[in-house]
């Protein structure tokens, strides 16, 4: 299988581990494990915390994996596959003291070298004495695990190179903003030394993990520890490497090829008049074009690309005439950081995005505090506004280091606006800051599993390319339920969002011939509603319930009434079989074969 | 009538805009479809309700179930977009 089988739990408080055969735990507890599982990624991880639940602190355990087919094609498996996974409870889906399921995930290298170190992943618990690395050495005949004592100043650059410089590649670490609290504050991923890191950011993973007092956790592992699959048919390599040729010269990923999400996304957005500009109240910025990146070659930049070990290369990364190369470009950090903020000098807005990667700050949740700060700011006349690059430098450092308003801004766009009023403004949802999507365009928001974040429920643009259908709750419910797994799948096997069209029909394939299990298409999609209910088991066990699943006031607009929010959340719950509050009951368990679990919500 | 491409589909165009003579969507696709080769061809046949292919027909995004009726008239402007996903 091209699972290990094995996972380290660590203790922080005791300093104590084991290595645990974690299928054979599952079998012995509930008698067989779930396809769920052994594909991975969320599908593994939100088991895991279902015995801490409810939750009042969220810093008591927290879950680092892969999925079944993180790696690279030297371990036999498809290229564009090297995710990380973290799930932990959200502190910053926060409700009456108690908080929901969150997740992130991002790829770079480090995916790949958890799996050369022979587990799926790492079940941290606890707390430890001092700031730490969790070090990870599977490199030599027995495997180790030690306590490094790390200074938590360290930004992520640093401390991802110190971790290379002693042999661990792979590595998860958290900048200076989860240890002086930041609730948005995010863990990055290593790629390479002094070069970009992956931020696996939304939710406050940051936090969670500094509290429990880790600065990292690394990996050093041995290929020769690296699970092989378990059962190959003749076939199967040829047809491999025919996929692999397709996500690196197909169609399907052509887009993302030529011009990566921010290039893609201005160029599909900005004609629609959808780029959301100034806190999401503007979708039709005059200026957006000095972001363009066709504009920008136009004037003599260029933009090089790059990729996580993989074929589509969708890292994009400017370089001014004068040649000086900018931070690298993704559509949402640049949009949430720069037209959000009123900023469009291309400048600003990388430094704007490299200070949060170094400083460890969820950009895209940044770009959101401070678009509705500036805009709290205007309506009452004083303070820093809309387009104002200094301040937003300024700012994001303040947040990082929770110095003056940084302080309230620190907490959040939910929590800054209950302290400071305009919550009418505040776009989030579960506490969670907008990704980069017109909030008017996507019910979807009110029911994504991460809260108003657009990959954890894919219905983004479907409002905006469908006039005739935005105002029909069935249609809406449809397409809700019909996002969920391919949604939940892409954060389950290991691979990238953006292989989704060519790998997901493949799915039964792969597990076949990787795990050596014979799913259909349908049983691998139950494996991902199973783990959409599982999000939603862990919320109900916090209090999180119908009302939670709303959106801000600034997305009714249009055709998108509180009526047809409504209506849609009715008709979602009955065909996700869930009870007239959004909760997850016996009959929704049934639902979707997961009894083994009913004593969690009996 | 006017076509012009957005993102990708310009990429592969080569070209920022076209005149066309095409008066259905179908033949203005099958035509794209022949000129400029298979990859235009695939995303152009994008039916997909999230990822598939967006028309704009005179500044109004065209609804999938209007395709099949529109003819087009010798000063219209056609948008053609590709969608894209994540970051």
């Amino acid at each position: 299988m091209t699972i290990a089988g094995e996972i380290l739990r660590y203790d922080l408080d005791r300093e104590s581990f084991e290595f645990v055969d974690w299928v054979q735990e599952d079998v012995d507890r509930y008698g067989e494990v779930a396809l769920r599982r052994l594909i991975g990624g969320i599908g593994f991880g939100f088991q895991e915390l279902l015995d801490r639940q409810p939750c009042d602190d969220p810093a008591g355990r927290f879950v680092i994996n892969t999925g079944f087919l993180t790696g690279l094609p030297k371990n036999g498996l498809p290229s564009g596959c090297t995710r990380t996974y973290i799930e932990f409870n959200s502190p910053v889906k926060e409700k009456n003291g108690r908080f929901g399921v969150g997740y992130a995930a991002a790829g770079g290298l480090c995916g790949p070298h958890i799996k050369s170190c022979g587990i799926d992943g790492v079940v941290l618990e606890g707390k430890a004495s001092e700031p730490v690395a969790v070090m990870v050495d599977a490199s030599a005949k027995r495997r180790e695990v030690e306590l490094v004592e790390l200074d938590p100043a360290l930004s992520t650059f640093e401390t991802i190179d110190l971790c290379f410089e002693r042999g661990y590649r792979g590595s998860v670490v958290v900048g200076p903003a989860g240890f002086n609290g930041v609730r948005f504050s995010s863990v990055h991923v290593s790629y390479m030394p002094h070069d970009h890191v992956r931020a696996a950011a939304r939710g406050g993973p940051g936090l969670v993990l500094a509290r429990m007092n880790v600065k990292a956790v690394a990996f050093k592992g041995s290929q020769d520890l690296f699970p092989k699959p378990k059962k190959l048919k003749e076939d199967f390599s040829d047809w491999l490497k025919g996929i692999n040729r397709e996500l690196s010269s197909g169609s399907s990923t052509e887009k993302y090829k030529r011009h990566g999400t921010w290039g893609g996304n201005w160029a599909y957005l900005v004609p629609l008049k959808a780029l959301p500009a100034e806190n999401f109240r503007r979708f039709d910025s005059e200026e957006s074009y000095r972001l363009d990146p066709e504009y920008l070659v136009s004037k003599g930049w260029s933009i090089s690309r790059k990729g996580c070990a993989c074929p589509i290369m969708c890292w994009k990364i400017p370089k001014d005439p004068s040649g000086e190369t900018l931070w690298k470009m993704d559509y949402e950090n640049v949009d949430l950081l720069g037209p959000n903020c009123g900023i469009y000098d291309i400048h600003i807005l990388s430094e704007a995005i490299r200070t949060c990667d170094e400083l460890g700050l969820d950009a895209m949740s940044t770009g959101g505090v401070i678009g509705w700060f500036f805009e709290h700011n205007e309506r009452k006349g004083t303070g820093p506004t809309f387009g104002d690059g200094e301040a937003l430098l300024d700012l994001i450092r303040k947040i990082a280091y929770r110095e003056g308003e940084g302080a309230i801004l620190s907490e959040g766009v939910r929590k800054a606006s209950e302290k400071l009023g305009d919550q009418d403004i505040a776009m989030q949802v579960k506490g969670l800051e907008g990704a980069a999507y017109p909030f008017w365009s996507n019910l979807g928001y009110a029911f994504a599993l991460r809260g108003a974040c657009h990959t954890s429920l894919g219905t983004y643009t479907v409002g905006i390319s469908n006039p005739d259908k935005v105002a029909d709750a069935t249609w809406w419910a449809e397409q809700i339920y019909k996002a969920i797994p391919t949604s939940m799948i892409c954060q389950m096997t290991g691979a990238c969002y953006f292989t989704r069209r060519v790998l997901v029909p493949e799915l039964p394939r792969l597990v076949e011939n990787l795990l050596g299990i014979s799913a259909g298409r349908d049983e691998i999609e139950q494996a991902a509603y199973q783990s959409y209910v599982l999000a939603r088991m862990i919320d109900g066990l916090n209090g999180f319930s119908k009302e939670d699943d709303r959106l801000p006031e600034r997305a009714f607009r249009f055709s998108t009434t509180e009526d047809l929010l409504s209506e849609t959340r009715k008709l979602f719950y009955e065909k996700m079989s869930l009870d007239a509050d959004g909760r997850v009951t016996a009959q929704t368990l049934s639902t979707f074969k997961m009894e083994e679990l009913s004593p969690y919500i009996a | 009538m006017k076509v012009v491409f957005y993102g990708v589909l310009r990429s592969l165009a080569g070209t920022r805009e076209i005149e066309s003579n095409s008066e259905t969507l179908g033949e203005l696709l099958d035509e794209l479809s022949q000129k400029f080769g298979e990859k235009m061809a695939k995303l152009l046949r994008d039916e997909d309700t999230a990822e598939g292919l967006t028309v704009v027909y005179n500044e109004r995004v065209l609804p999938r179930s209007q395709r099949g009726r529109i003819r087009f008239a010798k000063d219209d402007v056609v948008k053609l977009l590709s969608p894209i996903g994540g970051g």
